[in-house]
């Protein structure tokens, strides 16, 4: 606490600005559950979540802010190498923030709310910023700060980009046209609940989700597709000529064959993992 | 499977509606993909499809109850012609095996009406779907007809769950019969009910075809919100099918 002093006397200015919200009438609305909006320093505004691709760098004397209009809890993992503080908006900061010109500047948060990370150690912290009444872990948006001493490089960051590692697990699609017409035979593999089961129980889960599809090839993934789903369609895509066909990826492998029966795709399904 | 029987004895149910018949099925035509006569199953092969699904439980209504789909409950506003499509929407990420997301019905029906309490066409709600999206009930409420839900917010969340393929299906036995066994739930409108109601497996009895329906009249209508239509009831004048929505 001593030192969040010191540090607060040193380099900050709180102003509060005092807002006053006109209360609105609401009475036949429907409450509206709010999802936070949670910003991170030098990141847009956003509503889906960040995986941890990018590294920023926390010096001893600097401010990382996070900001949301909806309440969020921030957490840190390790907990030991930062120190947390919380606030509300809207607010004006003087300080050096870690995503800004290691100059002193002043800023004015507009957020409701507002968290603080200061570095009290070196070493890699994980930051988990979790909105109220989240539901589902891609609601959690997360951030990896590297906490140096004053003018240190943040470590080991190589300049180039590291192999991006095949996902582990199984992964299926099974990918066929809707609107052909597709036999019975295949159509009761693709929808067969003894296939769901061995899919459910074998492939790779996002969240809770088991990493298979149903999959025509008409179809518009959206943001919130998991990454492997759309990388391993973007592979698949130009050997995906004769639907029905299953593509099946365990780890780097993928292999695309027909579908025929609901025996044979299991068998191919069971071959695979092997 | 549901056995709350409506046949050519039964009267007609009574509830909130909003089918308003065949209108939409000449407004509509030039945007509308027609489904198409190559995907028609022969006849003879009907019993075999709808008996395989039955014994191995395959059908859209059994995949979709496994999966936790929830029967909706329009309550007095005449948006059946929402209410249903949507609710096949749903299905439809379902059987793409996509998280199932409940979608709100009042998010397409609102702006179509212009927040208004009136019926309409399955067309209207897929043309909208299909250029706009549904919102997520947990952002727009399924029956709050209220422009002031129609928030940036909700509007971003609305395209993430866009219809991107869509048919009509005309009211014949075989159009009916050929989409569903393919797993294509169909948006049935029904004149002689003035309803709307997905169709969501095909069964025979008593070498009789029946369809068994999911109504938008909560659970506690039929068996479990579903029903079974059988006879001349059973062949809707007019369809829609959600074919392929975004997935997420």
């Amino acid at each position: 606490m001593r030192l969040i002093t010191i540090i607060h006397a040193i380099h900050i200015w709180f102003w509060i600005v005092a807002t006053a919200f006109n209360s609105v009438k609401a009475d036949d609305v429907t409450p509206i559950p709010a999802k936070a909006k949670v910003t991170f320093p030098g990141v847009a505004p956003i509503a889906a979540p960040v995986l941890p691709d990018a590294v920023s760098v926390l010096e001893p004397s600097s401010l990382f802010v996070v900001t949301s209009d909806e309440p969020f809890v921030l957490l840190a993992s390790p907990s030991r190498l930062v120190t947390i503080t919380t606030d509300t908006g809207p607010i004006k900061i003087r300080a050096v923030f870690a995503d800004g010109s290691k100059k002193l500047e002043t800023r004015t948060y507009s957020a409701k709310h507002i968290a603080i990370v200061e570095a009290s150690a070196e070493g890699r912290v994980e930051l988990l910023a979790i909105p109220n009444g989240f539901t589902d872990e891609s609601d959690i948006t997360r951030r990896l700060v590297d906490c140096v001493k004053a003018g240190q490089p943040p470590p080991d960051v190589d300049p180039v980009d590291p192999p991006i590692p095949a996902p582990a697990g199984v992964r299926v699609l099974m990918i066929f046209e809707t609107s052909a017409n597709n036999s019975r035979e295949a159509m009761g593999a693709i929808y067969s609940p003894k296939v769901k089961e061995w899919l459910d129980k074998n492939c790779a889960k996002n969240g809770t989700q088991p990493e298979w599809r149903r999959f025509d090839p008409d179809i518009v993934l959206s943001a919130n597709e998991s990454p492997e789903i759309k990388s391993l369609w973007d592979a698949v895509k130009p050997k995906a000529t004769s639907p029905p066909q299953v593509a099946i990826a365990v780890g780097g492998n993928v292999d695309v064959h027909p579908i025929t029966t609901e025996a044979d795709l299991l068998a191919l399904l069971e071959k695979a993992v092997k | 499977m549901a056995e709350f029987i409506l046949d050519d004895a039964s009267g007609t149910p009574s509830g909130p509606t909003g089918f308003q018949g065949m209108y939409a099925a000449t407004e509509y035509r030039d945007s509308l993909t027609e489904f198409p006569d190559a995907l028609l199953i022969p006849r003879d092969e009907w019993k075999d499809w709808a008996d395989q699904q039955e014994q191995e439980q395959s059908s859209i209504y059994h995949l979709c109850r496994a999966a936790g789909w929830k029967i909706k409950n329009q309550q007095d506003i005449p948006y059946c012609w929402n209410f249903s499509p949507v609710g096949d929407a749903e299905k439809a990420l379902i059987l793409q095996n996509n998280k199932y997301v409940s979608l709100s019905p009042a998010s397409v029906g609102g702006p179509v009406t212009s927040y208004k309490r009136r019926g309409g066409y399955g067309q209207e709600a897929m043309e909208y779907m299909a250029a706009n999206g549904i919102v997520p009930s947990a952002l727009w409420p399924d029956t709050a007809i209220d422009k002031r839900l129609h928030t940036p917010q909700a509007v971003e969340a609305g395209k993430q769950y866009r219809v991107t393929e869509w048919m009509r299906c005309p009211g014949t036995e075989e159009h009916c019969v050929s989409a569903v066994l393919r797993r294509m739930p169909v948006s049935g409108g029904f004149s002689w009910w003035g309803h709307q109601v997905s169709i969501v497996a095909v069964r025979f009895r008593n070498g009789q075809i029946e369809f068994v329906i999911a109504n938008s009249w909560g659970e506690t209508w039929g068996d479990e919100g579903y029903g079974v239509l059988r006879g001349r009831k059973r062949i809707p004048d007019d369809g829609v099918i959600p074919r392929v929505i975004t997935a997420s």
